[in-house]
């Protein structure tokens, strides 16, 4: 099975980490797009549709967001908050991947509204098993909500 | 004489009762009485009586010529032993021995009267001293050894001190010691009586003595003590009257601040101001009224704190006791004192307590969340350095460029990894290696780290400028030149892209510490972040933009620390940053060997 046109956006610093989870959805059958970037700050341009993100054909809205936490200045938990206290973006499913096991990051996370809470594996056969059971489930079972402001339909 | 007035007694031996006239007319104040005394004489003579004149001589010549005259044939009276002359010219134990021989010859004569006690200071109108009467008392019982009776002859009852009178116990004996005047009271006793009377009188003597004695012992407590004593009385029938002084001791008057004795009658109110006020007014009638005593508490006069006790004596009088308590009250501070500090010392204690515990918890904070980082970031190389290697073992349709990607990642993440282990020993290291200050020279300090960077920059370009000379200061060369190295890292490090890195290193006095500063034109740090970048792992920027494991500044802050400096930062977000470093002036310091 692949899924299209289906937009998953990463935030990690790490490149290889990133690069994993990248080649990870590639070879599950995500084909296309997956976005990276690299800091909050950055994710936080992107889903505002900011500065290099402004256009909407290359840099569009994704429909999942995997979220590291271990982000430069800790802006990972802080880019959660500010997505769930967006009008209507908050509704995006954001899974946090990361290597923290510390339970006060779980607990933070989901207070501040994340979907899910995945462990990088340290091996990437254990990462693929994981990105399989993820899109299986988030792309394929799960009802997505509409997160486009201007295409909000009149209620 | 038998008019009733005299009295037939029993003597001391034998059964002869004898009529005895007290025939002692030599003393006598007016010329009446003086007759009478004659009457009284010649009408015993004339009867069956034993007289004896005892007198001055001269009185006696002039008693024994009237009575010559009357008739009276004195010289056989006196042969009979009837009558006894006894001249007077003298005082004391002569005298007494006189009437003594004189009642001898008299009971030789075959007169059984016997005993005879003269005084002797009577003659001189002078009533004897309590010491006399004492002293007589031991002639009496001399006499009853060699007489059987005795004849106290008491005149004159006026001259008696009423004190005597009083106590003496003189008036429940009237046949004795009643009746003004000798003549109208003539009188014999028997030696039993007398005796007693004597005793009697001794006794009462006696315990006045006691009693003068209990008194002094009394006035003596009352004068000596410590305590203020005083006797006040209100006025009786005039409720809130303001109390006066009777009487106090020297102590109350010490403590009035008065001296002399003129406090008799003062208002008690004015000798003591503050420590009496009117309203203890009511208290002073309340007691006067019912009695008890009412303790009032503690008041001062002046600088002295006083405990003021009152109580009823009797009518209208009260007294006070105050009890100087400045010394106990002193006491008392100095233990409250004492009290306070050790109470505050325990607080201090367990507030030191409170705060190390939280900076212990801190420190477990601290290490935990170290661990936390360092597993992190030792994971993340290692992920990396599994996740390429099962990917090239795997994935068999690789091209070759991409291989050598994967490699090259591989190996960055080895290099990566061992920079951090690296950093993380030198961090764990300044925790642990002893410290001991000396002067530095911050220019080799600065040298050497040049030097060092020159290695590690790997040619990178940079431009640097040491404003002014730099000083001595107390630390470690070896620790400061990795401090002044890792600021100089960050400063070349943090600038961005295409920007020629420029450093400015200068120093600066600042209260008995020397400021050494490290100025960039790089990035800069928005203050909300510029506390942040001393933790440990804490990274404000991505790994890719500016590689680094996050522990640099951590340990130029532990390093600074430990030498007793401290480090901070002036910087704007995109304005670059001003790093500085203060450590004690090596001037200022011991110049050697101070551990830490």
């Amino acid at each position: 099975m692949s899924y299209v046109h289906h937009t998953i956006l990463i935030v990690d610093d790490n490149v290889d980490d990133a690069h994993f989870t990248q080649f990870a959805l590639q070879r599950v059958g995500v084909i296309s797009p997956v976005q990276t970037v690299r800091t909050g700050k950055e994710a936080l341009s992107y889903l505002s549709g900011a500065g290099d993100y402004a256009d909407p054909e290359s840099s569009p809205l994704p429909m999942l967001v995997l979220l590291d936490l271990q982000l430069p200045n800790n802006s990972g938990l802080e880019l959660l908050a500010w997505l769930r206290g967006q009008p209507v973006l908050k509704r995006l499913p954001v899974i946090v991947l990361t290597s923290s096991r510390e339970p006060a990051d779980v607990n933070r996370a989901y207070e501040l509204g994340c979907n899910s809470y995945l462990i990088k594996p340290t091996s990437f056969n254990t990462l693929l098993v994981m990105m399989q059971s993820l899109v299986q489930y988030w792309l394929n079972l799960n009802e997505t909500p509409q997160v486009h402001p201007d295409k909000e339909l009149p209620a | 004489m038998d008019n009733g007035t005299s009295q037939r007694i029993r003597s001391g031996f034998g059964d002869a009762l004898i009529p005895l006239h007290a025939h002692i007319a030599f003393f006598w104040e007016t010329e009446e009485e003086f007759a009478t005394a004659l009457n009284y004489l010649e009408e015993g003579l004339r009867g069956t009586d034993h007289c004896v004149i005892f007198g001055h001589e001269k009185a006696n010549l002039r008693v024994c010529r009237i009575l010559a005259d009357r008739g009276l044939d004195l010289e056989d009276l006196e042969t009979r032993g009837r009558l006894a002359l006894v001249g007077a010219s003298d005082t004391g134990d002569a005298t007494l021995e006189s009437i003594a021989a004189a009642f001898s010859r008299m009971v030789g004569a075959g007169a059984t009267v016997l005993r005879l006690l003269g005084n002797i200071g009577w003659l001189e109108q002078r009533w004897p001293s309590v010491r006399d009467l004492l002293a007589m008392e031991a002639k009496v019982t001399v006499a009853a050894e060699k007489f059987p009776c005795v004849i106290l002859c008491l005149y004159d009852m006026s001259a008696v001190p009423a004190l005597i009178m009083l106590h003496g116990g003189m008036e429940t004996h009237p046949w004795t010691f009643r009746g003004a005047s000798l003549y109208k009271n003539p009188f014999c006793v028997p030696v039993e009586t007398a005796v007693k009377q004597l005793d009697l009188m001794s006794e009462t003597l006696i315990e006045l003595e006691r009693k003068k004695e209990a008194l002094q012992l009394y006035q003596l407590m009352f004068a000596r003590t410590r305590n203020g004593l005083l006797i006040v009385s209100t006025e009786p029938g005039k409720p809130r009257s303001a109390p006066r002084v009777v009487d106090m001791n020297p102590a109350a008057l010490k403590f009035s601040g008065r001296s002399g004795s003129d406090f008799s009658g003062s208002v008690l109110a004015e000798l003591f101001p503050g420590l009496f006020d009117r309203e203890l007014e009511v208290d002073f009638d309340a007691l006067a009224a019912g009695g008890g005593s009412k303790d009032l508490g503690e008041a001062a006069i002046g600088k002295r704190r006083f405990r003021v006790v009152l109580f009823a004596l009797f009518d209208n009088f009260l007294g006070i006791v105050l009890s100087d308590i400045t010394k106990r009250k002193r006491a008392e501070a100095e233990i409250a004192k004492l009290l306070a500090k050790v109470q505050n010392d325990a607080e201090e204690l367990e507030k030191r307590v409170v705060e190390r515990t939280a900076q212990l918890e801190e420190k477990n904070r601290e290490l935990d969340s170290f661990a936390h980082s360092v597993s992190h970031d030792l994971r993340a190389p290692l992920r990396a350095v599994r996740g390429f290697t099962e990917i090239l073992l795997e994935d068999g349709t690789q091209k070759e460029a991409e291989r050598i990607a994967h490699l090259k990642r591989i190996l960055a993440a080895a290099q990566g990894m061992d920079l951090l282990i690296q950093d993380l020993l030198a961090y764990s290291r300044l925790g642990r290696q002893e410290i001991v200050l000396k002067p530095v020279s911050l220019e080799q300090v600065v040298r050497d780290a040049v030097r060092q960077l020159e290695l590690e920059s790997a040619g990178r370009q940079y431009r640097l400028e040491i404003s002014g000379e730099l000083p001595e200061v107390l630390g470690q060369h070896a620790v400061l030149v990795q401090v002044v190295l890792n600021l100089m890292a960050n400063a070349i490090k943090f600038v961005p892209e295409g920007v020629t890195p420029q450093l400015r290193i200068w120093a600066e006095k600042a209260d008995g510490a020397r400021r050494l500063f490290v100025q960039d034109n790089g990035i800069g740090i928005a203050p909300q972040h510029q506390e942040r970048i001393f933790k440990i792992f804490e990274r404000l920027q991505g790994v890719e933009a500016y590689p680094g494991t996050g522990v640099g500044l951590a340990i130029v802050r532990k390093a600074v620390t430990r030498l007793g400096g401290r480090v901070g930062l002036e910087s704007r977000e995109g304005e670059g940053s001003r790093f500085w470093i203060e450590l004690r002036d090596a001037g200022e310091g011991p110049p050697t060997g101070e551990s830490i």
